[in-house]
């Protein structure tokens, strides 16, 4: 980009100038109105005298003809088949001569037109900057391009027009020139198409964006003299335009230029935020279509080059052979090229060119290390089309890019070794192929009979024989089977794919898009290719960038095809990929908001008492979902003390059945079963281990769930602190090694340590808050590291029942076998007593209510099953079973 | 071609600097282009190497005679695509001084 230093101009001209090494910027374009009227008057003489000259030519045209058919008339054929005509003396072919020397004149314009270059060419100031020793003047002016100066010149317009309004309002005329504002300039930019076509793309109505820019330009009053910040947009433009290596500066430079000149009102700011387009946005739609344009051009060349490409195996040179092995085993990624059949590849350029030098430096075999779904393909597809047109270095002309097709070779039931060397030797023969092998460590692992793997056996040949190889694998793989493989760095030259930054990622996505369309007759909205990109990135696990943002893409492209308008929202993308994660989408739908907004009420429905416990749980999610917790932590995560049986698991269960609303988002583990010290292998699996353990398992089904961990404090001390890291960072390596994102799980610790002080400490009357102080201080430390409690975000202590509460949960507890006895067709009530008897008889202090599901079990569903045995209770019945001295009776 | 209205007085200044300039590079391209189709240079560069590499002896002496006629056939193309080029080199370079002449001409024998 190029480093302008902006200063004040004290002499004549503009306030600003610039200047970049030797190289000083000025800008000849002053709104004056006399300037701009005499640019006009040039442009409207301009256009009149090329409507003259173009009349002149019909005229000679007419001309020519008529003095042929005189010298017909009059000489016969030869006379004008000899051109005689022309050449004699006659009103006619004067006129004719006339109207060639004009005709020059337009074809020299038309020349003019169509030049490669300016004088001062944008696209090498930057390079010219760094080496000039002489010193330039630039007028940044005439780097406009056309509609660029007429969008400039013409903001002098919608300035006079808001003075005469100003005048109209205030009742006052001024004889003073109207001062020019940035909202006049992004007033006359919305006649541009280009800059119309780019609010397009965000769904906003360039009619909608003139009514408030002109409505608050004209609330903002009256203005003196021309703003300092105004006078920098030619110079923010120039930049913008050296970002993009663009060769003029356009409209759409301008208007990314925009935002940075802060008007005392702030007015472009207030609209640019209302519609939501940031500078970032700005910028990332207008490189999308200026690197539209600029693939349009390189397809036509493309096209024009690739015709000289032969599409046989014999190339220019006619020294190659025929390869009936490569052929059969192999794929002419350079023929598919050459006929378009390979995707259109963008986004690898600096690493082909970085490819390039090392091909040039020394041995040519490179392996390009890359994740999945990184680039690796689309920098072997960007290859082949440059191999196509020949736009390569020298070593790689005149040759053919040939995929070995590794598969092929595995399953052909033959000697894999020699077919192997056999297909290699007919590379290095035909001496036009440079052979490409995907996922190279695939062949590390084919182990042959004798012993050597195909991997070894290609590095032998490899360095004995003439032939280039470009391989491709991932880091981890490069890492376990390529990096300590006998001489392979010695053979192979490493090439790590650089990772693209967001805005590449979008550029590469935003030019996918631009094929979608075409294909699947829809349209993009900028924000939903925006969405695509985030949201993959933050809910996809396990695959990388580009290649997950452009699945969805490609998914949102075919549903929209099929929809009544055609267009993919963000909306859209979020089901898409709701769909795919199990993740809620990330705008709250209605009912997801209703169930927030009465957690407690809807939880105390079925939760006994320990109101604090309802209502962190529930103020946890709130905070979650409405987006303001921390995105690297995970949801929410809470540590539930109390003695056993009041109703730690219960809540779990039921913000599980409540909020998730299926038992498969809930995972429930007995931390006693990670004890020992195989305890962590236990929870994490092993590298060598064919299945995922539960959790693993589960967080990569299911990212958005809940985890309940109870008896947390029986887990092995590793588990603990493992979860240090879990409950900071919200991430989880199993044992083989994957990264697993919890950022989206609620995780729920119960456990009894301290149970014993809060039975004391309630028995002693001590607040619940109080115990909570006395259990940190004096009794959790024994169990859990200080720094772990912190993690949480709440601990709460759990109260032991009260007899109400147990008869409420004894209530609870035979409302469910009113249910299963409905499901039977029998309606039985149970009175008070009942639910009195099961309340004294089954709660133990010791054990909480727990025993109340056994109790009734044993007693009442005894009772009851004796009866429908007996008929007494059959389908239809509606019954009330009672308590009447210590036994049950029915009423 | 800068100032209006003296563009059409401009014109042959223009016609053999900017205008030459311009046309020099067409004929560039062009002709590299044309070069291009035949793969001359990329043909050249394999002169010595025997045609579908047959390295025996008989390959070697035929492949050198082969060779050497298609490399004059390639040269005879590429060079003819040169002329007819050319020929709009020498026609652009020509035409602004013959119109003037005939003009001339036809204002003198009005006279």
């Amino acid at each position: 980009m190029l480093e302008l230093n902006i200063e004040k101009n004290s002499g004549q001209g503009w306030p600003m100038k610039a200047a970049s090494g030797k190289i000083a910027f000025v800008f000849g374009g002053n709104l004056e109105a006399d300037r701009v009227s005499k640019e006009r008057l040039k442009v409207f003489l301009e256009n009149t005298l090329l409507a003259v000259l173009w009349s002149l030519l019909v005229l000679g045209i007419l001309s020519l003809a008529a003095a042929a058919y005189l010298g017909f008339n009059a000489w016969g054929m030869a006379y004008v088949t000899e051109g005689k005509f022309l050449f004699e003396s006659s009103s006619y072919a004067f006129v004719f001569w006339i109207s060639m020397l004009t005709n020059l004149y337009l074809w020299a314009k038309y020349m003019e037109k169509n030049a490669d270059g300016r004088d001062a060419d944008l696209a090498s100031l930057e390079e010219r900057s760094w080496q000039q020793v002489k010193e330039e003047t630039v007028d940044v002016y005439e780097l406009f391009d056309k509609p660029a100066k007429k969008a400039w010149n013409n903001s002098l317009k919608f300035a006079q027009k808001r003075q005469r309004d100003l005048e109209k309002l205030f009742n006052e005329k001024s004889n003073e020139a109207p001062q020019i504002l940035a909202t006049d300039l992004l007033l006359s930019l919305l006649e541009n198409t280009s800059v119309a076509s780019l609010f397009y793309r965000i769904g906003v109505s360039v009619k909608d964006v003139a009514e408030v820019v002109k409505n608050y330009s004209l609330l903002a009053g009256k203005h003196r003299g021309l703003m300092e910040n105004f006078a920098q947009i030619p110079f923010s433009a120039l930049q913008e335009a050296s970002k993009l290596h663009n060769k003029a500066i356009d409209p759409l430079m301008l208007l990314c230029a925009l935002p940075s000149c802060i008007d005392d009102e702030h007015i472009i700011q207030a609209v640019f935020l209302n519609i939501n387009l940031s500078q970032e946005k700005l910028e990332n739609i207008a490189s999308w279509l200026f690197h539209l344009k600029l693939l349009g051009e390189d397809l036509r060349l493309f096209s024009r080059l690739s015709k000289f490409k032969p599409d046989s195996d014999i190339n220019t040179g006619l020294t190659s052979v025929p390869t009936v092995f490569l052929d059969r085993y192999g794929q002419d990624l350079t023929r598919l090229a050459k006929y378009a059949r390979l995707p259109v590849a963008l986004g690898r350029a600096h690493d082909l060119k970085e490819m390039f030098k090392i091909a040039t430096a020394g041995s040519g075999n490179i392996v390009v290390k890359g994740d999945v779904g990184s680039g690796r393909t689309t920098l072997i597809n960007e290859l082949a089309y440059k191999m196509a047109s020949e736009q390569v270095p020298s070593i790689y002309q005149d040759k053919r890019l040939v995929k070995l097709e590794i598969s092929g070779i595995l399953g052909s039931g033959q000697k894999t070794e020699s077919l192997l060397v056999q297909t290699l030797k007919e590379a290095v023969f035909s001496g036009n192929i440079i052979l490409v092998i995907e996922d190279i460590h695939e062949l590390a692992k084919a182990v042959t009979a004798s012993g050597l793997s195909l991997l070894d056996i290609l590095i032998n040949f490899l360095q004995s024989h003439q032939l280039t190889v470009i391989a491709t694998t991932s880091v981890e793989d490069y890492t376990e089977h390529l990096r300590d493989a006998p001489n392979f760095e010695q053979v192979f030259n490493p090439y790590e794919l650089r990772h693209l930054s967001r805005n590449e990622i979008l550029l590469a996505c935003c030019i996918r898009c631009s094929l979608l369309e075409a294909h699947n007759d829809c349209l993009f909205k900028y924000q939903a290719i925006e969405q695509a990109v985030d949201l993959s990135d933050i809910y996809i696990r396990g695959q990388n960038q580009p290649q997950k943002a452009i699945a969805v893409l490609v998914e949102a492209a075919a549903r929209a095809k099929q929809a009544p308008h055609k267009i993919v929202t963000e909306t859209l993308i979020q089901e898409i990929i709701s769909e795919k994660t199990h993740i809620p989408a990330q705008t709250l739908k209605e009912d997801e908001t209703e169930k927030l907004l009465h957690l407690e009420e809807l939880m105390g429905r079925r939760v006994i008492g320990q109101r604090a416990a309802v209502t962190a749980v529930a103020e946890g999610l709130r905070r979650a979902r409405s987006g303001l917790a921390s995105g690297a932590r995970p949801l929410a995560s809470f540590l539930f003390l109390g003695p056993t049986g009041v109703g730690k698991t219960e809540i779990a269960r039921t913000l599980a059945d409540i909020y998730f609303g299926e038992d498969r988002f809930l995972l429930r583990l007995d931390m006693s079963e990670y004890h020992g010290p195989d305890g962590i292998t236990k929870l994490l699996g092993r590298s060598d281990m064919d299945n995922d353990t539960p959790i693993v398992r589960h967080i990569k089904n299911y990212p958005f769930c809940l985890l309940l961990l109870d008896e947390f404090e029986k887990a092995s001390p590793e588990i603990t602190n493992l979860f240090l890291q879990i409950l900071e960072d919200g991430r989880l390596t199993s044992g083989k090694g994957e990264v697993l994102d919890l950022t989206h799980t609620l995780i729920i610790a119960t456990s009894n340590a301290g149970s014993t002080d809060i039975q004391d400490g309630i028995r002693q009357g001590l607040s619940i808050d109080r115990i909570k102080t006395r259990l940190f201080n004096q009794t959790l430390n024994k169990f859990f590291p200080p720094e772990l409690l912190n993690r949480f975000d709440a601990v709460v202590v759990f109260s032991p029942l009260t007899q109400d509460e147990i008869e409420q949960v004894s209530l609870l507890q035979l409302q469910a076998l009113q249910k299963e006895l409905l499901q039977k067709g029998v309606k039985a009530n149970f009175t008070i007593n009942v639910a009195r008897d099961v309340a004294q008889n089954a709660y133990d202090p010791a054990l909480g209510a727990r025993p109340i599901r056994r109790y009734i079990q044993d007693h009442l569903e005894a009772f009851v099953a004796k009866l429908l045995l007996q008929k007494k209770l059959k389908r239809g019945s509606i019954v009330t079973i009672d308590l009447v001295d210590g036994e049950y009776r029915l009423g | 071609m800068q100032n209006f209205p003296l563009n059409l007085l401009t014109l042959p200044i223009w016609w053999y600097t900017r205008g030459l300039t311009m046309v020099w590079r067409w004929y560039k391209r062009r002709t590299n282009f044309a070069l291009q189709s035949t793969g001359l240079a990329l043909f050249a560069r394999h002169m010595w190497e025997p045609l579908y590499q047959d390295y025996t002896r008989s390959g070697r002496i035929l492949s050198f005679f082969l060779r050497i006629a298609v490399l004059l056939y390639k040269t005879l193309v590429s060079g003819l695509s040169l002329v007819y080029y050319g020929l709009f080199l020498v026609v652009y370079a020509c035409l602004l001084p013959a119109v003037l002449v005939m003009i001339i001409f036809q204002i003198l024998n009005h006279a």
